[in-house]
Formats: C-alpha cells, structure tokens, sequence
C-alpha cells in the first residue's frame, strides 16, 4: 500500500490517510480480506502519531471499509459498490467544488469553465 | 505509566503556587509534548516527576503504586531526566560513562557511542573530552551527550527538559526520530518540553500547555487541532495566547 501524505496541508492527515485507503479499496489494490498495517506501523512509515493512524482506521471501520479484530488488528471489508462509489463521489466533487470556487474567482465565466473541461476530458483519452 | 495525581507545589518563602493542582500521564508507547512559557512550571512539574521534589498536595503513581522515596532508586532506574539544569556528571567523560555502567545495567557503550555519532558529535570531539573535564564540549554538544547517555540506558521512561534548545537541526531530526521509534515499539513513553515545535510536531500524541502552574489545555493532537488545520499552527497560536 503506497501512501503519500503532506503534513503541511490545509488536509487533515488523517482524511489524507482514508481517502487514499478509499482508493485502495476502490480500485480493488486492495481486496476484502487484505491486512492493514498496524496502527503503530503506520505511524513509523509515515513519521506521524499513532493518535492520527488510530483516527484514520477508526474512521474507515465506522464507515464499512475496515473491519478489526481484537490483537489481530485491521483488515479490508467488503464494502458495498454503491457506498465505495458514492465515496469516490464525495471526493471528486470536493476537487470540483475548490476548482469553481478559484475559476470563479480568477473570472472564468460558466462557458469558458465548461470548455475548459470538454477540451481535458478529450484529451486525457 | 507515571502518573501525576493533583499535584500541587511551591517553593520554600513563596506562597504563590509553582504547581497547582496537575494531572498528567507519562504512558508508554506515547509521547506527550509540555509547552508553556518559562517560569510557568514546567521544570518544576519535571523535577516533580523525576522525585527531586516533593509535592505538597496530592502524589505521583508509578505502574499505580505511590512513589515513595524507599523506591526511588529502582524508580529511576527506569526514568530517565534530561535537563540542561544541571550539568551531567562533574568530571572527565570518560568517569561519568564508568558510573553509567555501572549503575544502569542495560547502559551499553558501544551503543551510546553509536548514537552520538548518529546525533551528529564527532569521535574526535569525544577524544578531546576524554581527558578532559566536560567543559571541552559546546553545550549543545554536552546535550547530546546526555540525551544519547539516556537513550543507551534503554529507559522505560524519558523526561526531556527542553531538549532541543540547543541542537542542531540535524540532531534535533535524528533524536526526535528516534523518540519516535521507540515509541513506536512500545518500548518507551516519554515527556518533551520544549519552545521548538517545527520537527516534533508530526509525531506528538499529546499536548500539555501549562501556564501559571496549572494545566490549561490536555488532550490528545487531534482533539486539540480539531479541524484548525496543523499542529504546529495551533501551538504557535496558544503560545501567542499565554
């Protein structure tokens, strides 16, 4: 599992930690089953505090996406397509949201927004 | 884990209290970060917990049994308090490693030379206070000395008294990381005070501030950013505060 994290972010560390785990899980990097990295060993490779892992998987545990079990630690779970999809969702339109919010702003009207996009979505192909 | 159980203290004459009314844990496995300005109590709070000063009100538990001065040799076996108050040992170097030997059984020299390597001191330094007494080193250099002696000792418990203040970056980077390497492993819980937040930051699991003596913020890093974006922001913001 590839986990980059920024510590000086306007991010939480800990909802970098599960968006990318999201992703794991989503893009099937991860499958139902797979064992996490503790909580301490977490920390170590990300050089951050345990206080921040144990948020980050107890997060992921409320929402379906990480199941633990007591001296085992935590492994993936079987989330359902529609609650991984709608995740992915909510992040995309976070990046949309932040995206207007500076087009606007840097005085892109609704047209140029709308062409700007139709222009990247044919050319990311 | 030490704890600290509503204690209160004040020094002989004065009767505004140094202390007053303090709770805390030094828990292993986790590292809790003491700021406040200075004169508000954080060395005195230290020295509370090292047993170099007793409290007036309430007492300080180790593993849950009050620490009494019949135990505090064994206690301090385990805990390990670094200040640049005092000076390490009085004499040549090599004298003051002898003495580690010899009272800290699980003090290895080879690998307290290791580490001041690792924090950045020369060897060659080393051999200049040999024969020396410890004045042939820069006081930050003489921190070093005592942080890495701590370390080499393995304790389960370091009380670190602004540690950092006058360190290089390389070695404030190399000893944080191996702070948190031992906390990490479980084998270790550790107190921190100190001004300079920027490399500790990450890995900080508690905050204490404390001012006038009494304990004005506690909780763990995230309750005490709660959505104000980083750490080291919010601790420039209550320092500005205090």
């Amino acid at each position: 599992m590839n986990i980059n994290i920024q510590t000086r972010s306007s991010k939480p560390i800990y909802e970098q930690i599960e968006d990318q785990v999201r992703e794991e899980i989503a893009s099937g990097r991860l499958k139902p089953g797979d064992a996490m990295p503790s909580i301490r060993a977490l920390a170590g490779e990300l050089k951050i505090s345990v206080i921040t892992t144990k948020r980050a998987y107890a997060d992921l545990e409320k929402e379906g996406m990480l199941y633990s079990t007591p001296g085992k630690g935590f492994f993936v779970d079987n989330p359902d397509e529609q609650l991984l999809s709608e995740k992915k969702n909510v992040g995309l339109e976070e990046k949309l949201s932040e995206w207007t919010k500076e087009a606007k702003r840097a005085g892109l009207s609704k047209v140029e927004a709308r062409d700007m996009l139709d222009i990247l979505w044919e050319a990311e192909d | 884990m030490i704890e600290v159980n509503g204690v209160s203290f004040s020094y002989k004459g004065k009767k505004v209290k140094q202390i007053e009314d303090i709770d805390l844990k030094v828990e292993t496995g986790y590292m809790t970060c003491l700021i406040g300005h200075n004169g508000s109590g954080k060395s005195t709070l230290m020295k509370l917990i090292y047993g170099c000063l007793v409290p007036a009100k309430g007492n300080i538990l180790w593993e849950k049994r009050k620490l009494t001065y019949k135990e505090l040799y064994k206690y301090r076996n385990e805990v390990a308090f670094v200040t640049n108050d005092a000076p390490w040992v009085s004499g040549k170097y090599s004298d003051t490693i002898d003495y580690y030997e010899t009272i800290y059984p699980d003090f290895k020299r080879e690998e307290f030379a290791g580490l001041i390597k690792r924090f950045g001191v020369a060897e060659e330094k080393l051999k200049l206070a040999r024969s020396n007494m410890m004045g042939g080193l820069s006081s930050g250099e003489e921190m070093i000395l005592k942080i890495a002696a701590a370390f080499a000792r393995h304790p389960k418990y370091m009380i670190l008294d602004e540690p950092f203040a006058n360190l290089d970056p390389v070695a404030k980077i190399a000893v944080t990381d191996l702070l948190h390497e031992r906390i990490l492993k479980n084998e270790m819980g550790a107190l921190v005070s100190t001004h300079l937040l920027d490399e500790i930051t990450d890995v900080v699991d508690y905050v204490a501030v404390i001012e006038k003596g009494r304990l004005v913020k506690y909780a763990d890093r995230e309750k005490i950013i709660a959505g104000e974006g980083d750490l080291s922001d919010v601790l420039k913001g209550i320092k500005k505060d205090l």
